[in-house]
């Protein structure tokens, strides 16, 4: 890895002669600096308006509300982990802490938030042999995203969580709806028992959950939008922004949680859910009808230690061309289960996520009309990563990625210049590596290493011009700010 | 069954099943209509129901005074919310940053701080009252 990550450092300060071309390298890369530094003082100016607030103590906005900070809920202060109060406070509808509206100024906080990222990534092998770039802009400062979002307890038994980004699409920017979720929640004491019960909608299938091991929430927190992946990932992982759910879900002695949702695309009255999207475009994934989402997981806490066992699924038919919803869908099963276990207290912190989720598919609408080579296939995706916090400053982490399928010529095929197939596997695995400091609650930096051992089902020469995996590995620096 | 029947029959279905899977937990002590509200949507997230916390870091309050409970209650109302703003606290307000820093105790930093300021003293003494009564566990 250290390897890996000296060659991208070298490639990246290949500028050291002084031609014409190095000049305009140079002038690019000076221009990049005073871009992200242009970007980042945006930022600071934002977030000193908005600290002058009056009646602002903290931010984002559920920590002005809670009047805490963001490690009471977020492990470690490393967003998004969450604490055992993290979780309660989200499935209690984010109701904790002062309501928006009372007090001398006739609002006791600004139930508004900015986050911004900016950062580099560098490949190990940005072109491949014949000059061709694959991972582009290659070491240069870029901004990659800002979001607003409104987070607040509406009423004591009411609450959302709503996010607006900006994102880097490398390149062009769009804007797009992030996570939704609203949510409203009381308590009831049948028979001596605490049954806390939720009737949830948000636009995001696993958004909703507490836990770190499902898609939405799982390691790695973030990536860099230029780093590789493989060609494959489950349904249930592919519909953020482009859905939206009615459900309910009961939380029983704080131990066993049971939750059924139904699913339906974000068109119409949820448009809000799904800004960005372009469903006539045909770039999105266009839910036909409404399509179950259930949740069952187990918890207990006994001293500092924290296990979760649980269970998580959607069968979701989707059409094959979002732009032309009628017609067939294709048919997809996934079954999730996972694991998380926690030490938690004092000033060291771990925590350790395991997730299995299968996908059974069946290409009823792309097979008869060529956009499948098959008309059953499956993806396993397999998850296991764990984080060790220190001092509510630093966190080291550390994940295996699996993501394995059935071939399918049309959809995972890769064919070399002289035009043999390759491969139509979409087989890919390989590990994740992070560390992240928190110099203040406000402002996080994070090293990421995204590194392969197996890409598109190929362990060498995955283009047909010799490429190896490893080419592929991504080194990311980032700052993340958080107001 | 068209999909908006079968979207309401899974809705009203799942509402009666998470009812009816009520019985199957044993008894736990301490829960019931009679426990504050504040108690069950702040205090016990962190505290428990019955005030025996689980996690090392969150103190037990199961059967401690009602009067000290109280009064460490309104400790934590008096001392100065730590700033969440901490980066320009530290940039552009250092001063400010130091005094707040220098009269706010370890406790007042804790997270008791914020949630304190967002509870009121009639809140404070039910909570109190309610874990006074609760029996601590081995």
């Amino acid at each position: 890895m250290v390897t890996c990550s000296l060659r991208a450092l070298q490639l990246s300060f290949q500028i050291q002669h002084p031609d014409v071309e190095t000049m305009h390298m140079k002038a690019k890369f000076a221009r990049t600096i005073a871009g992200g530094v242009a970007v980042l003082g945006l930022a600071l100016t934002l977030a000193i308006l908005l600290s002058a607030v009056p009646a602002a103590h903290a931010l984002p906005s559920y920590a002005r509300q809670t009047g805490q900070r963001c490690s009471s809920c977020h492990t470690g202060g490393n967003w998004p982990q969450l604490t055992p109060w993290g979780r309660f406070f989200k499935l209690s509808g984010y109701t904790a802490g002062k309501s928006l509206l009372g007090g001398k100024d006739g609002f006791n906080y600004v139930p508004v938030g900015i986050m911004g990222k900016v950062g580099a990534t560098w490949a190990s092998q940005p072109n491949n042999s014949l000059g061709q770039t694959v991972v582009s802009p290659n070491g240069t400062p870029e901004a990659y995203g800002f979001t607003a979002e409104a987070g607040t307890k509406l009423t004591d038994f009411l609450g959302i969580f709503y996010e607006y980004s900006l994102g880097n699409n490398f390149p062009g920017w769009t804007g797009s709806t992030g996570a939704a979720d609203l949510r409203a929640v009381h308590f009831f004491h049948p028979g001596g028992q605490e049954l806390l019960m939720g009737i949830d909608s948000n636009n995001n299938p696993t958004v909703q959950d507490v836990w770190n091991t499902v898609p939405n929430w799982g390691y790695p927190f973030a990536a860099s939008p230029q780093a590789l992946g493989g060609p494959a990932s489950p349904m249930i992982d592919n519909l953020g922004g482009q859905a939206a759910s009615v459900g309910v879900y009961a939380l029983l002695n704080r131990q066993l949680y049971v939750e059924i949702s139904e699913y339906r695309v974000a068109t119409n009255f949820f448009r809000w859910m799904s800004g960005g999207t372009s469903f006539r475009g045909g770039g999105g994934n266009y839910l036909d009808g409404f399509n179950p989402y259930w949740r069952v997981y187990w918890t207990t806490e006994h001293g500092p230690n924290v296990l979760m066992v649980g269970t998580f699924g959607m069968h979701s038919n989707v059409y094959p061309n979002s732009a032309m919803p009628a017609g067939p869908t294709n048919s997809f099963t996934d079954q999730g289960f996972d694991s998380q276990y926690e030490h938690l207290g004092g000033s060291n912190e771990l925590s350790i996520r395991f997730t299995y989720i299968y996908e059974n598919q069946a290409w009823n609408a792309s097979f008869p009309q060529g956009g499948s080579s098959t008309l059953n296939g499956n993806i396993q995706s397999l998850n296991l990563n764990g984080t060790y916090t220190l001092h509510d400053r630093w966190a080291f982490n550390a994940g295996y990625f699996a993501n394995n399928g059935s071939n399918n010529a049309d959809l995972y095929a890769i064919t070399s210049p002289s035009g043999s197939q390759l491969t139509t596997s979409p087989n890919t695995n390989g590990y994740t590596l992070e560390i992240d400091r928190t110099l203040t609650q406000n402002l996080k930096l994070t090293m990421q290493y995204n590194g392969f051992f197996k890409f598109n089902g190929l362990t060498h020469n995955i283009d047909g011009m010799g490429r190896t995996p490893g080419d592929n590995n991504t080194l990311w620096l980032s700052m993340s700010m958080a107001f | 069954m068209s999909t908006s029947n079968r979207f309401a029959v899974s809705v009203i279905g799942g509402a009666i099943a998470l009812l009816l899977i009520s019985p199957i937990a044993s008894a736990h002590k301490g829960r019931g209509a009679a426990v504050p509200r504040i108690v069950t949507w702040n205090c016990s997230g962190c505290h428990g129901v019955d005030g025996n916390a689980q996690l090392p870091e969150f103190p037990r309050l199961a059967g401690l005074d009602a009067a000290y409970i109280e009064q460490r209650m309104a400790a934590f109302r008096a001392a100065p919310a730590p700033p969440s703003e901490e980066l320009f606290y530290r940039l552009f307000m250092p001063a400010a940053a130091k005094k707040v820093a220098a009269s706010s105790s370890r406790e007042a930093l804790a997270n008791m701080v914020g949630i304190a300021h967002a509870t009121t003293l009639k809140e404070a003494k039910a909570a109190a009252a309610w874990y006074a009564a609760q029996k601590p566990k081995k």
